[in-house]
């Protein structure tokens, strides 16, 4: 709808001069002389649609540039009673009906471009892109800080006191991170920003294929699974302009909240992952090593997998924001699966914008994963468009009691938000779940929320599928059962591999099947999630993601039993009152329906944005 | 698309930007956060021959959370004109510099995006004109407005001025002296004997405010370079005129 304003307003403009009214006679405005590497051309389409920086744009490019610039600067002195005054009423920001200097200077801040000190530790995204635009900074530069940062932290003992352990979050870096971050310097200076990921790092979770590093799966057994194409995913990263930097360990074949992994160790040893806050704590897992590497700012964003809470887990632990996305947003084509029915790719980042910006890189309908042809007309342009600090006004948010759980940090801090969001303008709703449902879900919600996990029938099923299509013949292992022989794996496994490599075909399809009763259960639960949403008018439902380095009940399994979406945002840290684990954090999810991330993320903006929850872990600061 | 160029938008301007001043004068601004520098000097030449360049610097000492600024520089359209294109601000922003000829250059200038303000001594803005008639050419800064990064705004007036004494260059004002001793060497002169070494004369140099008495020796010394004086300055009032005529040419078919 702005959009055609926005085009009549360029429209306008070429017709200023209409009726005897010149607003400015000017010299041809230019950017004025920048160092010559600062001055990038300008920016192409990069898709950051969050209404702050769109909403001031007057060419109709949905982002403020020079070119908008020099409509402010002809129209100085301007006033409402121009005839033309509406074509640049918009950068009237302060509304005394004259376009002044002020405006322009208003106008100008909406520009992606900054040109003071550039600090890499809690830079977001959009800070990145702002000081290269600028030229204070290059991915290479970038590129190589979080190399340096990799290399001075993740191994090495940081933190000396008791029962302090290294972060050991990152399995492999990229021995061509700085090509892919030189050819996105080159792009910059020929194009301008053309995506918001131009020359970004990221992490991966060592079960996403990458063409120029190892895929692990966290096991020793597959230290040379250097497949020869990326996962679906990674190539939507590529294309965007990132920089592959690094793997991220992970819990071993992405399996348990601990992160245990034992690539390119000796047999009969592993590694535990550890939380950049307090490192004599787990990081939370399976994604354990992507969440204590963005929140260490080993890398800029970071992408997990979540099959029962992967993704939200080691977010909640460690202040990130996490999204699962809704099952066919974003294909998990080259992925190591663990359980398909439920099994998500998504980012895991410092902020919601590096989310919406790192999420908008991988969705896509891929052939290879069939279930994303849901997604056909259902995602947005960019799910930055969603990003408004107001966007908590006039919704319904939902929760129900028993989800809070009685954690003294997790009560205190969900009543403390509870109050934001009804001061942001939401009515908080207590919600009260259906006990019955059906058949299927005899129990109505309860039901919903303890249906098991697909991996303990889907993940021999699910993982030949991966060896058969992806698994580097280079690999010996090829089979759970030669995972087993091959004696490399973390040694507390062998018992769970052991039992599910003895799952029969019968039992995976009377399970996940067209018939099986866990398909059953994940098609009505979504069925009941929605009624629930639909019947209180709820924009999203809440409940804690996790307690202080613990888990809340069932909380973790709505959204994978129910195939809806949710964004995991950090709301505080537990303090010494609490008498609970002093500085940890704690995350509330956003759970919405099918393929609402957008409106999702744009709620967890709006509140992130109100309390700027996130800290900073101390121990991991500049690199001196 | 051509059209008479208006003069009167900038007029418009330049009474808004004094109206601005006045208004922030009565209002009083937020004392924690206002953008502000604690002087503005406008620096001039003290004397220039008719037909050299004037270069007029504006200055801020001690700026602070300065992320954009307009100003207006006055000057006097019978004495000098301004050179199209000339104006400067500092590097990395966006400026917009206009001459409405008749006495006001209007500088704009922003920082960009979510860089900070200019901070310690700036050169706000360099403006080049040439003189073109003999007289005491004043320069001044009208009118002011400082913008910071938080918004807040500060107005200034009467900020800053200076004269420039244009001299009516190669008026003789002794008798014809004997053989000139000092010749240009820039080879435009007919009689140039070459009986100096090249590039020994800076004075020379039409820009320099200097007028030593070698000069006007020389000048002195022909008719011909008297005329050709003479016709310099009056190919530099018309090449004002060509310039101004072209820039509204290319303001009217924008």
């Amino acid at each position: 709808m702005t959009t055609t304003h926005r085009r009549a307003a360029t429209g306008g403009l070429a017709a200023l001069t209409v009726g005897g009214l010149v607003l400015g006679v000017t010299t041809a405005p230019v950017a004025s002389g920048a160092p010559a590497a600062a001055a990038a051309p300008g920016p192409a389409s990069a898709s950051l649609l969050a209404p702050y920086w769109t909403e001031l744009d007057l060419t109709g490019d949905d982002q403020v540039t020079t070119d908008d610039l020099a409509l402010v600067s002809a129209a100085l002195g301007a006033t409402s009673a121009d005839a033309a005054w509406d074509d640049v009423a918009t950068a009237d920001t302060d509304g005394d009906g004259t376009i002044t200097v002020a405006d322009l200077a208003a106008v100008s801040q909406r520009m992606v471009h900054d040109d003071g000190p550039f600090e890499l530790v809690e830079a977001s995204v959009l800070d990145m892109q702002a000081a290269m635009n600028a030229g204070v900074t290059t991915s290479v530069a970038i590129t190589q800080e979080y190399l340096d940062r990799i290399a001075a932290y993740d191994t090495t003992l940081v933190d000396t006191g008791a029962g302090g352990r290294p972060l050991h979050s990152i399995i492999t870096t990229s021995d061509v991170a700085l090509h892919a971050a030189a050819r996105a310097d080159a792009v910059r200076a020929e194009q301008g920003m053309t995506s918001l990921l131009l020359g970004v790092p990221v992490a991966l979770k060592d079960n996403y294929d990458t063409v120029d590093m190892a895929t692990t799966g966290g096991c020793g057994c597959w230290d040379g699974n250097q497949t020869t194409t990326d996962a679906t995913m990674v190539g939507g990263l590529r294309a965007d302009g990132a920089v592959v930097l690094a793997k991220a360990s992970l819990d071993e074949f992405a399996f348990g909240f601990a992160s245990e992994f034992s690539s390119f160790q000796d047999a009969g040893t592993s590694t535990l992952v550890a939380s950049p806050y307090m490192t004599s704590r787990t990081a939370g897992g399976s994604s354990g090593g992507t969440g204590a590497a963005i929140a260490a700012n080993l890398a800029a964003v970071g992408f997990g997998t979540d099959t029962g809470g992967s993704i939200r887990v080691p977010s909640s632990y460690n202040q990130l924001v996490g999204v699962r996305p809704t099952i066919g947003l974003a294909s998990r084509d080259g992925i190591i699966p663990l359980a398909l029915s439920q099994d998500t790719g998504g980012p895991m980042a410092r902020s919601v914008l590096d989310a919406a910006v790192a999420l908008d890189a991988v969705v896509g309908v891929d052939p290879a994963d069939p279930v994303t042809s849901t997604q056909q007309g259902k995602v947005p342009a960019s799910y930055t468009q969603y990003l408004d600090a107001d966007a908590l006004a006039g919704t319904r948010i939902g929760y129900v009691p028993s989800m809070i759980g009685n954690n003294a940090t997790t009560r205190r801090l969900w009543e403390q938000t509870r109050a934001t969001l009804e001061q942001l303008g939401a009515t908080v709703v207590e919600v009260t779940p259906p006990t019955t449902w059906s058949p299927v879900l005899p129990n109505g919600f309860a039901s919903v929320l303890s249906e098991g996990s697909g991996s303990t029938n889907e993940f021999k099923h699910d993982l030949d599928e991966y060896v058969a299509n992806h698994l580097s013949p280079e690999v010996a292992a090829r089979s759970l059962a030669g995972i087993v022989e091959s004696g490399r794996y973390v040694p507390s496994r062998r018992s769970t591999y052991v039992s599910r490599d003895a799952i029969t075909e019968e039992t995976y399809q009377a399970w996940a099947g067209p018939e099986g009763s866990h398909t059953k259960v994940l098609a009505e639960g979504k069925v009941l999630v929605t009624a629930m949403l639909d019947d209180a008018d709820l924009d999203a439902l809440v409940y804690p993601s996790a307690n202080p380095y613990g888990t809340i009940g069932t909380n973790l399994r709505l959204s994978p039993n129910s195939g809806l979406p949710a964004v995991s945002v950090p709301i505080g840290q537990a303090v010494e009152a609490d008498a609970t684990i002093t500085g940890a954090g704690v995350n509330l999810e956003f759970l919405g329906r099918d393929f609402e991330e957008g409106p999702l993320l744009g709620l967890a903006y709006a509140l992130e944005q109100a309390t700027h929850a996130r800290t900073s872990p101390v121990l991991y600061g500049p690199l001196g | 698309m051509h059209r008479p160029p208006s003069r009167r938008p900038l007029r418009r301007r330049a009474a808004l930007v004094a109206g601005l001043a006045l208004a922030a004068a009565a209002v009083t601004a937020p004392a924690h956060a206002a953008p502000s520098v604690t002087d503005v000097a406008l620096a001039a030449p003290a004397t220039v021959e008719v037909g050299a360049e004037v270069t007029v610097t504006v200055t801020g000492t001690g700026a602070l959370d300065l992320y954009a600024y307009d100003l207006a520089v006055s000057y006097d359209p019978d004495l000098v004109a301004f050179v199209a294109g000339s104006g400067t601000t500092p590097d990395g922003g966006f400026d917009d510099v206009s001459d409405d000829a008749s006495g006001t250059v209007a500088v704009t200038h922003t920082r960009l995006g979510t860089s900070p303000g200019l901070e310690g001594d700036v050169t706000l803005a360099t403006l080049t004109f040439t003189a073109v008639a003999d007289g005491d050419a004043a320069f001044a800064v009208p009118a002011a407005t400082l913008v910071g990064a938080d918004a807040a705004q500060a107005s200034l007036t009467d900020a800053a001025s200076a004269v420039t004494t244009i001299t009516a260059a190669a008026t003789p004002t002794t008798p014809p002296t004997d053989v000139p001793t000092d010749v240009p060497t820039d080879g435009q002169s007919p009689d140039d004997g070459g009986t100096t070494a090249p590039g020994d004369d800076d004075a020379s140099d039409s820009s320099s405010p200097s007028t030593g008495s070698g000069s006007s020796g020389w000048l002195a010394s022909t008719g011909a370079s008297i005329a050709w004086v003479v016709a310099a300055a009056l190919l530099a009032v018309a090449a004002g005129v060509v310039v101004l005529l072209v820039r509204r040419r290319a303001v009217t078919s924008r």
